[in-house]
């Protein structure tokens, strides 16, 4: 595929235009392309467009959710391959907004984001007790906790995690991260996580270099 | 003393309530909207700071607004914001009451009567935002956006009454049982303004900068800047 694809692509993507999304995907693979490539100079490239527009204030939620929603129309028709070429998932993922909280639009960025790179997630949604990020981790095994938080009147709840993996005595088994507009890098060293990252995008390839 | 007055637009009903008492003076008052973009909020503030002269202070009625008010300078001229995370707290009248409610109450989510008609006329089917990401992205796209952002939030949203004109007409406009009323408070708003009361603000000199606490009693504070600091506040 030339690069008027992967531009239109990119595009369909930033537009929020899903059905083009769908065939553009679908185009490819029956063209022979990797799924990856797609991925990566499709998918990504246009997340990561839209990422750079909404730090620079040039866009507003809307754009990122409608980029977010064709992100996922085109990843659920790569997935199948994705999965077949990385032979088994990077790792288990357990990702959750804190207590207190309802925000989601950044995590779910965060899960499709961590989806494709590979890693399998279990999502516990918002509002999320410390107690239940400790127990899906000793359901599933996971080696990685991701919490999010948009309040800086939830981000405390931060470290009431960091405290309930240390009395279940899985602290040091599992890596914790941290991210959400609020949070600063001084403040997720303050309460001993293992990760913070400003965004997804860098997050993702972050913890895939971490892992490697 | 003389002294210039910024807000948001969430606290003008009740500002203008409380001029009643105190007598009338000049708010520049910002859109709720700014609040969507941290960055843009705390760059719009800084611009009327900037062009600020001749006056003793500057009140700034904002909280630590999920840190948008950090990078903030003054450039001579003292300004002083609430000490609160939020208009939330703000409008309850104390962090303490703020925690009360918010902790362990499962429908998080606040109106009064200034977010309430903005809510009102910003989220339904019928507002222009619903319009312009409908003609700019397509139907589907905006059901999405919607559905996204307020459709799948459970009710009731807190209501904070302060006994003003309008709120009740407004918590009538909604179904039974979508709001959950409570009394708030103006001592905080009250107090800023009568400037009787250091605890409830916190106040930026030149060469310092705010710094976020993260609890529920000094929520924010300042710290000396040192010349290399720009860098780090980026982080
Ligand atoms: C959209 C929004 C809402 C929506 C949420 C819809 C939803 N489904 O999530 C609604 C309208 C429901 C809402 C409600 C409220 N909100 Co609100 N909201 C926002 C807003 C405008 C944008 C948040 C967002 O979605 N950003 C877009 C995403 C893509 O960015 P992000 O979340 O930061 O995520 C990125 C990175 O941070 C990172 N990331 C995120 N999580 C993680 C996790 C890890 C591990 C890592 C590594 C990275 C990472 O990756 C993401 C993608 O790059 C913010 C302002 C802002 N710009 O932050 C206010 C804001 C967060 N809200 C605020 C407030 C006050 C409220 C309410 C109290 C308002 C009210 N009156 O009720 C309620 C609280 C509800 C609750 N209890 O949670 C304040 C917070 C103040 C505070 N106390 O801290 C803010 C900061 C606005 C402001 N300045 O006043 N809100």
């Amino acid at each position: 595929m030339d690069q008027a694809f992967y531009e239109e692509l990119i595009l369909s993507v930033t537009r929020g235009k899903v059905k083009d999304v769908d065939r553009l995907c679908r185009e490819a693979l029956e063209n022979g392309v990797s799924a990856f490539k797609i991925l990566d100079d499709g998918l990504l490239a246009a997340m990561q467009i839209v990422a750079e527009r909404w730090k620079n204030g040039t866009v507003f939620i809307p754009e990122v959710l409608i980029a977010a929603r064709a992100l996922n129309v085109g990843l659920a028709i790569l997935e199948p391959y994705l999965v077949l070429g990385n032979q088994k998932p990077k790792a288990k993922v357990v990702l959750g907004t804190v207590k207190d909280d309802l925000h989601d639009i950044g995590k779910n960025i965060v899960g499709l984001m961590l989806k494709s790179h590979g890693f399998e997630c279990i999502d516990l949604g918002v509002d999320v007790a410390p107690a239940k990020f400790v127990e899906a981790v000793k359901e599933s095994g996971a080696k990685v906790v991701c919490m999010s938080a948009l309040l800086t009147t939830s981000m405390i709840h931060f470290t009431e995690v960091v405290q309930a993996f240390k009395e279940a005595g899985l602290r040091d088994s599992v890596l914790i991260c941290v991210g959400g507009a609020p949070v600063t890098a001084t403040f997720a060293s303050q309460i001993e996580a293992d990760i913070f990252e400003p965004d997804a995008v860098t997050f993702a390839e972050h913890l895939e270099r971490r892992l490697a | 003393m003389s002294r210039r007055i910024i807000a948001c637009e969430v606290f003008k009903p009740y500002l203008d309530k409380l001029f009643e008492e105190s007598g009338i003076e000049t708010v520049d008052y910002l859109e709720i909207r700014q609040h969507d973009h941290p960055e843009l909020l705390a760059r719009s503030i800084q611009s009327i700071i900037d062009d600020t002269k001749d006056v003793d202070e500057i009140l700034l009625f904002y909280g630590l607004c999920g840190n948008a008010i950090l990078p903030l300078v003054s450039r001579g001229i003292p300004v002083k914001v609430l000490r609160v995370h939020d208009c939330a707290a703000a409008l309850m009248g104390s962090n303490v009451a703020y925690r009360k409610r918010f902790e362990g109450n499962p429908h998080k989510r606040y109106h009064c009567l200034s977010y309430g008609e903005r809510d009102d006329e910003y989220f339904a089917r019928t507002s222009p935002e619903y319009r312009k990401i409908s003609e700019e992205y397509g139907e589907d796209n905006a059901d999405y956006v919607f559905a996204m952002l307020y459709d799948k939030f459970s009710t009731p949203v807190t209501y904070i009454k302060l006994g003003l004109d309008g709120e009740d007409a407004q918590i009538r406009r909604k179904e039974e049982g979508y709001y959950s009323v409570i009394d708030g408070n103006l001592d905080l708003l009250r107090k800023m303004l009568k400037g009787d009361d250091d605890h409830v603000g916190v106040t930026l000199y030149p060469e310092h900068k705010f710094v976020g606490v993260y609890d529920y009693e000094e929520i924010l504070t300042t710290i000396k800047q040192h010349h290399d600091d720009e860098k780090t506040r980026e982080e």
